[in-house]
């Protein structure tokens, strides 16, 4: 009967009667095939929260004059290891990154009055931090004194400090454990550390430069980079010492931002992309797992 | 608005010791720098009256670099640019219990210096409004070039130096403020560092704001009080209302004569 064959033969008529709906249909999954191999990168996409994605750019805030980490090149273009993480999760997130250079100590007043999205400027996970904004922890670092090479007051640590000039930058860590230090100096009656302080990193890096100070205090990796381009101007002192997570700031009522660069975190970790950046900057010892 | 009563009324009236060691810091900068400011620029301002054109050159070059160049790029050349050439460095001085740092040092050579161009300008103005028949009247009974500088000419013309001189002891005290970027703990930079360990920015500054205010308004006392002393009398209306003074209204009552 001609109406066995009724609907199976009418839908083939109907898919053979419209062979341009299936060679369309064709090209359209191979094309979405092809996308999502294009997109293998896309692949490992965060959702932006919405604000951000409303805006179309995450604004991040750092202090550019901590190499390798965030500095400013010839050029005046901010470039180092958190310039390129902060550049990859905007890219996951789909939009663009815009940086802003404030000072060390303005990162945490800026963000709080909301001039920017996050700060990604070698912050460290501390817990007077954690009671004002949120930390998102994605790599470790720790602290050095940098001295002029041959260390000519023999200096190998905090403890060897007492009466000695020390110049670092204003609202740093360092600057927190000088003051402890000097503290058990003169707890111990002993002499305590004249610590300078010094808006910018870089100027507290001039004032050993110059012979104003006898150390400088900062973060492992700057001093390790300032020891490798001018070796026969400065050197570690002494074994890196307060070993500590580095984290993004983030205001508290922010938690989608919080949890979305969380995700774009894992995800960098995952595609190997956050091993690599490290490593282009020789902080691959920082990693975190 | 979040602002911090408690914290604010605390930090206002319970200054810690490094506080107020910074607050003790400004002053002493602003005082010896303004007296070493005038003293300089006194000897300027004759220098400039001199008869000998190298002697005016060098003053007129002097204030020219000095007024015409940012006071900040002024300390920090003085503090790290003479240092980071190899000319010039800053050394502490150990003056018994006390040790006066070398940042302290080119802050206030920065400072007097630059203090020195302006008082220059200000003095000579003072010396030019003296009546030259007082300085021919002194020279026609004898008096020596120094006798009549101390005794005639300098007396009269501090009368108009003292207004402009005040103005510029208001802004030392404030602009004492910039040798913080050399590392002086003066009080903004201790201000500085509370911010940056409590994050409190606005409670804080506000109280360095009224502590500065506090300077600044002791200093209008003092100084209304030496114009008084010794200031020109017309400078002083005491019967014209603040309206007409202001408005240049109405008509102008006659101000009673010195008693």
């Amino acid at each position: 009967m001609a109406s066995n064959r009724g609907p199976s033969s009418a839908s083939a008529e109907r898919r053979l009667a419209r062979p341009s709906l299936t060679l369309a249909a064709g090209a359209g999954l191979a094309g979405c095939i092809a996308l999502a191999g294009l997109s293998g990168i896309a692949a490992a996409q965060v959702a932006a929260p919405p604000a951000v994605k409303a805006a179309g750019k995450i604004t991040y805030c750092s202090d550019m004059t901590g190499p390798p980490l965030e500095f400013l090149d010839e050029n005046t273009k901010p470039v180092g290891s958190d310039i390129d993480i902060g550049n990859d999760i905007a890219k996951r997130f789909g939009v663009k990154a815009e940086w802003k250079n404030i000072p060390f100590k303005g990162l945490v007043p800026a963000l709080l009055a909301k001039e920017c999205d996050a700060v990604i400027s070698q912050l460290f996970d501390k817990p007077e931090r954690r009671k004002v904004i949120d930390l998102v922890d994605y790599m470790n670092s720790s602290e050095a004194l940098l001295v002029r090479a041959g260390n000519p007051h023999k200096i190998k640590g905090l403890e060897d400090l007492s009466g000695r000039k020390v110049a670092v930058e204003n609202g740093t860590t360092i600057q927190d454990l000088l003051g402890e230090q000097s503290k058990k100096f003169t707890d111990a009656g002993k002499k305590p550390i004249e610590i300078v302080v010094f808006p910018k990193d870089t100027d507290a890096l001039q004032q050993l430069q110059i012979g104003q100070a006898d150390a400088y205090g900062t973060t492992l990796e700057t001093g390790a980079y300032y020891m490798q381009k001018s070796p026969k101007t400065f050197e570690v002192a002494g074994p890196p010492f307060h070993q500590i997570l580095v984290a993004i700031g983030t205001r508290k009522e922010d938690s989608a931002l919080t949890a979305a660069l969380e995700k774009a975190i894992a995800a960098m970790k995952a595609d190997g992309t956050y091993l690599k950046i490290l490593t282009k900057w020789g902080l691959e010892a920082d990693k975190t797992p | 608005m979040h602002f911090d009563w408690p914290f604010f009324w605390r930090y206002l009236f319970e200054p810690s010791q490094s506080y107020l060691a910074g607050l003790g810091l400004t002053v002493v900068l602003s005082v010896v720098s303004q007296t070493l400011g005038t003293a300089i620029g006194l000897f300027a301002a004759l220098a400039r009256l001199s008869r000998l054109r190298p002697l005016r050159g060098v003053v007129r070059a002097y204030v020219w670099v000095m007024r015409g160049t940012p006071l900040l790029v002024q300390i920090v050349f003085i503090y790290t640019g003479l240092a980071a050439a190899d000319l010039f460095r800053f050394h502490d001085i150990s003056l018994g219990l006390l040790t006066i740092p070398g940042n302290v040092q080119a802050g206030i050579v920065a400072l007097s210096l630059n203090e020195g161009a302006y008082m220059a300008e200000i003095i000579r103005a003072g010396i030019a409004s003296v009546d030259p028949g007082q300085t021919e009247a002194a020279k026609s009974v004898g008096m020596t070039y120094g006798l009549l500088m101390r005794r005639i000419v300098l007396p009269q013309a501090a009368r108009f130096i003292i207004p402009p001189l005040g103005n510029e002891f208001n802004a030392m005290l404030k602009n004492s403020t910039l040798v913080s970027v050399i590392g002086v703990q003066e009080l903004l930079l201790s201000t500085e560092t509370l911010t940056s360990a409590t994050f409190r920015v606005f409670e804080l500054y506000s109280i360095v704001a009224l502590y500065f205010l506090t300077l600044t308004t002791g200093w209008g006392f003092i100084q209304g009080f030496i114009e008084a002393k010794f200031g020109e009398a017309s400078a002083q209306a005491k019967d014209a209302s603040a309206v007409r003074r202001l408005l240049g209204f109405g008509r102008w009552r006659e101000a009673r004569p010195p008693a």
